[in-house]
């Protein structure tokens, strides 16, 4: 009998143990999975390129409810070793942001058509305590964790003007500097 | 002799396996339905729509971080958007293919730069249709005379504002409100949003 209730309470902590691990790993393992998926669209699945997604429609199912009303780049980025420098032209006359991504899902750091300090938007993201040297006007941001994303939205304020926005889009870039 | 404390051993391997296996599904079980809980306990409710107030911020914690990768990943913070959900009527029974649905609502512009409604279907992803059409904004959407504005949410083609829903159990709306203004960010619970009424079902 006092065998039995070993078992139960061994089963009841090493599921308490499971549960919480279960909690804390899903959003890394989602995010890497996701990231992992993306990284294969960039020309050498590389990180830290760009990758211009095509407009949204029902075959989009690479991350859950994207907006069809919204044109995404990716750039799934490593900083480790290197800054990365984002450069990203800003439309006229529509919705544009640029948000950065830790990979346990948290939305660090976004700068939108309203608040960009310069256009096109300059930035230099950095990991946490690594020395780097800032050439040029870029805002540093500092990446509470080595890898991430960073998504681009523009609004698609009408269809006729898709082939514009996609010309804009197809003009940002990220790469990793000295 | 040996036999029975082969037996013996076995019994044991064979008990804490079936800790390990119990262990297991308790423990991921429990994590996704904890997931669900707490982060529905945590929302805000107007109406038929409900919104989180920590999707993709930093004060996140690991239940909404889970929520959030599993329903909304790569969510933005809620100073750039409000993300608001519905998957139910103004009843209270689940949004479906199966029946028609009136979307009604005010000019929402005061409430930010620009706003948009989705379709989803149960899997989070976009519903195909012939028209290509899955979302109405503040761009696009026709107005009534009065300045307001309905969206018909059916499986056959309406006039007027149609969001086509394919032939799903489940349907989502996301209701999506970019730069929004800060009387909007203070009464998340309060302000007038669209209401979604059951016409007729198959």
């Amino acid at each position: 009998m006092k065998n039995w209730i070993k078992l139960v309470v061994i089963t009841l902590l090493l599921a308490a143990v499971i549960h919480v691990a279960t909690v804390a790993v899903l959003p890394y393992g989602i995010t890497l999975h996701t990231l992992a998926g993306m990284q294969q669209k960039t020309p050498d699945g590389q990180m830290n390129m760009i990758y211009q997604a095509p407009p949204i429609t029902a075959d989009s199912r690479d991350v859950v409810r994207p907006s069809p009303d919204l044109l995404y780049s990716i750039c799934v980025y490593k900083v480790s070793d290197k800054p990365l420098h984002i450069v990203a032209p800003i439309p006229a006359d529509t919705y544009w942001s640029m948000s950065f991504y830790a990979i346990n899902t948290d939305n660090f750091f976004v700068v939108n058509d309203r608040t960009a300090k310069s256009n096109p938007a300059d930035i230099l993201l950095v990991g946490e305590n690594m020395p780097y040297h800032n050439t040029g006007d870029s805002e540093v941001v500092v990446a509470p964790s080595n890898t991430g994303i960073i998504l681009f939205r523009i609004l698609i304020t009408d269809k006729s003007k898709l082939d514009d926005l996609m010309q804009v889009q197809e003009q940002a870039y990220c790469s990793l500097v000295d | 002799m040996e036999s029975g404390s082969r037996r013996k051993t076995i019994r044991r391997i064979s008990r804490y396996l079936l800790v390990v296996v119990v262990a297991l599904a308790l423990g991921v079980g429990s994590a996704l339905l904890g997931v669900n809980f707490i982060t529905q306990k945590d929302l805000i409710r107007n109406g038929e729509w409900y919104t989180g107030l920590t999707y993709g911020s930093e004060q996140a914690g690991m239940y909404t971080r889970a929520a959030v990768a599993i329903v909304a990943l790569f969510a933005l913070d809620r100073s750039e958007v409000i993300y608001y959900t519905a998957d139910t009527d103004d009843a209270g029974q689940l949004l479906q293919s199966s029946c028609d649905y009136r979307i009604e609502g005010t000019n929402l512009d005061p409430y930010a730069s620009w706003w948009s409604i989705t379709v989803y279907g149960g899997d989070n992803f976009l519903i195909p249709n012939e028209q290509n059409r899955y979302s109405y904004t503040n761009k696009n959407i026709k107005y009534d005379v009065d300045g307001n504005f309905t969206i018909f949410l059916s499986s056959t083609p309406k006039t007027g504002n149609w969001l086509p829903t394919g032939n799903q159990n489940k349907i989502i709306l996301m209701l999506r409100m970019y730069n929004p203004a800060p009387s909007v960010c203070e009464n998340l619970d309060t302000i007038e949003l669209p209401h979604i009424t059951k016409e007729e079902c198959e």
